[in-house]
């Protein structure tokens, strides 16, 4: 596993048009020249796929691509026609501009996948709003949105209407990623955690929320999306999950399996895939194993170890994973058996959680348990090497 | 020879390669596209910029680049020198000391009427008044080039009596030059003041604010009720709003090569009650992202910015 630390730089992955390419083709802003040069690739990407205008109707900035021996120093920076140095790049592809830790850090990227209602958005609100706050304390590290478009639609999209409002926020309209950038500090050296190296200090998340309206209208992005994925949720509501053996009954779940084929064909995923079961404790299972399963996720408690540092408690959880998948395998065994053909059994990690939100009728909603939301994402981090887990067992 | 910072626009210009130069005022007058661009950016819309034209080192009408007292003086074939440089990117005036070891600048950002142009305008008045540092280690030289010391000490009196001071669309400027037996450099002290408009959206603050990628400080101005109000608030919008508008302004210095500070100044501090403590734990208790983000900054500090510590915040901010 590489030390980003050590290494230079790595390939750029557009965010939006998920095109891969090194640090010297990347194109870079000139922010202080103004062009009433058309770009159609970033017209037509703007237009069909974010609904908005470049720039918003102005003129825009001046593109271009860096001189190999510009005097500016690296790969990072360019000196523009007048003399000044800028560092904002822009994708060769559809011109979007890129965050400033593109290139210099691994890229991961995850997609949301969900049945209506099964609170998705709430789970992404949730989830990132918790890991916002608490990453710090926990693991010293910062998880926080990478560019300013991140920070401003994830605010105005899910914190303000589920923190300050308290109302359920509207249905997405772009699928716009969330670009998140994860930095640590004062760990540079790898770390060795029961046979698992955790060497990565920065990384940077592109987070899809993949919407199934949105699969229809902008296929190209959303498969993608989900092909390029190193990891996936998968959030399902248990508690419309119908007690049958045959999946073809549930819509979501005919879906599901379509748009996985269509993707991995008919090997399943081997990806990360976190198995979010949303609403569980509205669904009649009466089992004392889904009980104590989804009250161990609401509980979750980050383990110390000798070192003490904090560190996630992989192990225990994929006890309570397996207990929650015996009863799925009993009691919802359509549901059970679509996901175990898609997804391979040793990458996947069930999260039966309560309902994150209550909503009242009126449009107002209260928040419950965020911390359920943030065990799955967190459990992806240490999965992906982000952070270190221990098979340790709840204190 | 030497560099210059342009302090509009935080250019740092190598005056040996890069040197631009105003033609002499009796020059014959043409649009300067590029310093009207500017301007407009930072929303100066009215700025006349009909001005003479620029001519540097490698222009047709340059004779020679020559040196008089230190300076660098442009003669051109028509014989006459100028000596006024300005900045390849913005055509706006460079000062004298504002090399790049010279200048310390410092971007007011903030909610709208959180204080931001009165709390300027107060520290460049108390330095004004005040003509020394409270340590009597410098000497405060307002430059009136960019404001006039009239304009600034009536738009302060207008503020301090709770009126609405017009946006500061120039940065203003104070050199602290130190005692001759200190030794030393004179240093500018440059002061932003960024309105809400400039940080509307990413392509507006890239454009706009190009000055903080350079900038040493941020000061975030919370105005003391509001900060009170956040405490008193049962839910996380206080927060979730004070977070964006770091992030805003956080987008402008992404690709800086040296994090800057945040100072997190507690305005209008006339409007709440000041805790015996100070500030410091009300802020982080009210903005617990501040601990958060504190990561992509320096160092965080929390000033309270009352009427009567201007000169304390500006000696917390600039030494």
């Amino acid at each position: 596993m590489a030390n980003n630390n050590q290494d230079t730089t790595y390939d750029i992955m557009c965010p939006f048009c998920f095109k891969r390419y090194t640090n010297f083709n990347a194109l870079f802003a000139d922010h202080r020249h103004f062009s009433d040069e058309i770009y159609p690739g970033q017209v037509e990407y703007m237009r069909h796929f974010l609904g908005t205008e470049p720039f918003g109707g102005r003129e825009g900035p001046v593109y271009f691509r860096r001189n190999p021996n510009d005097p500016a120093g690296n790969v990072f920076a360019a000196t523009t026609e007048n003399g000044d140095v800028t560092r904002t790049r822009v994708c060769p592809y559809c011109y979007n501009m890129l965050p400033a830790a593109a290139g210099r850090v691994k890229p991961f990227s995850i997609a949301v996948m969900g049945s209506d209602d099964a609170e998705r958005s709430f789970y992404i609100g949730a989830a990132l709003h918790r890991m916002n706050s608490t990453m710090l304390a926990n693991y010293g590290a910062a998880f926080i949105p990478a560019d300013y478009r991140t920070a401003s639609f994830f605010c105005e999209q899910y914190e303000e209407p589920l923190y300050a409002d308290r109302t359920v926020p509207e249905a997405l309209t772009t699928i716009t990623p969330l670009v998140y950038e994860f930095a640590r500090t004062g760990a540079a050296a790898p770390e060795e955690w029961k046979g698992s190296t955790v060497t990565y200090n920065n990384a940077l998340f592109y987070i899809y929320n993949i919407d199934r309206e949105l699969v229809d209208r902008y296929p190209m992005i959303a498969y993608n999306a989900i092909a390029q994925a190193g990891a996936l949720i998968l959030i399902s509501d248990a508690a419309a999950q119908a007690v049958s053996d045959d999946p073809l009954c549930d819509p979501w779940l005919g879906y599901l399996t379509e748009t996985m084929r269509r993707i991995f064909g008919p090997m399943s995923c081997d990806k990360p895939a976190a198995i979010v079961l949303s609403k569980s404790d509205k669904a009649e299972i009466p089992d004392k194993k889904w009980a104590a399963a989804l009250k161990s996720v609401v509980s979750q408690k980050l383990v110390i170890s000798e070192s003490l540092k904090k560190v996630f408690p992989t192990t225990a959880f994929a006890k309570f994973s397996d207990q929650a998948a015996g009863v799925l395998r009993a009691r919802l065994p359509g549901f059970s058996s679509v996901i175990e053909s898609l997804f391979s059994k040793e990458n996947t990690m069930f999260f039966p959680v309560p309902e994150f939100f209550e909503s009242h009728g009126d449009g107002t909603a209260d928040i419950k348990e965020p911390a359920a939301a943030e065990a799955s994402f967190l459990w992806l981090l240490a999965k992906l090497g982000l952070l270190p887990n221990s098979s340790a067992v709840i204190l | 020879m030497s560099d210059r910072r342009c302090i509009f626009c935080g250019r740092l210009i190598e005056l040996e390669n890069e040197a631009l130069f105003r033609l002499p005022p009796d020059h014959p007058r043409t649009n300067d596209a590029i310093y009207a661009d500017f301007r407009k950016a930072r929303g100066s819309f009215d700025i006349r910029s009909d001005l003479p034209g620029v001519c540097g080192s490698r222009s047709p009408e340059c004779l020679k680049l020559d040196w008089e007292n230190g300076k660098p003086v442009l003669i051109t074939k028509t014989g006459r020198s100028t000596d006024t440089l300005i900045c390849p990117s913005c055509h706006s005036e460079l000062f004298r000391d504002t090399d790049s070891a010279s200048v310390r600048s410092a971007v007011f950002f903030g909610a709208k009427d959180s204080g931001k142009t009165s709390l300027i305008l107060a520290l460049v008045n108390n330095c004004i008044k005040s003509q020394f540092s409270p340590d009597g280690r410098y000497r405060y030289i307002f430059n009136e080039k960019l404001y006039k010391t009239e304009y600034i000490a009536s738009e302060a009196e207008k503020a301090a009596s709770g009126g609405k001071p017009a946006d500061l669309r120039s940065p203003a400027a104070v050199y602290r030059v130190p005692r001759a037996a200190d030794g030393g450099k004179a240093v500018c002290d440059v002061l932003h003041d960024v309105s809400f408009n400039d940080t509307i959206d990413e392509e507006t603050v890239l454009t706009a604010l190009p000055f903080a990628e350079s900038a040493e400080h941020f000061v975030y101005c919370i105005p003391a009720d509001k900060l009170a109000e956040a405490l008193a608030a049962d839910n996380e919008r206080a927060d979730i709003i004070m977070r964006r508008e770091l992030f805003m302004m956080m987008s402008a210095c992404r690709y800086a090569e040296t994090p800057p500070e945040l100072d997190i100044a507690v305005t209008k501090s006339d409007l709440a009650e000041s805790p015996s403590g100070g500030f410091g734990e009300q802020v982080y208790s009210a903005f617990p992202s501040v601990r958060e983000l504190s990561m992509y900054f320096s160092r965080t500090k929390v000033y309270e910015a009352g009427a009567g510590s201007a000169g304390q915040l500006y000696a917390g901010l600039f030494g």
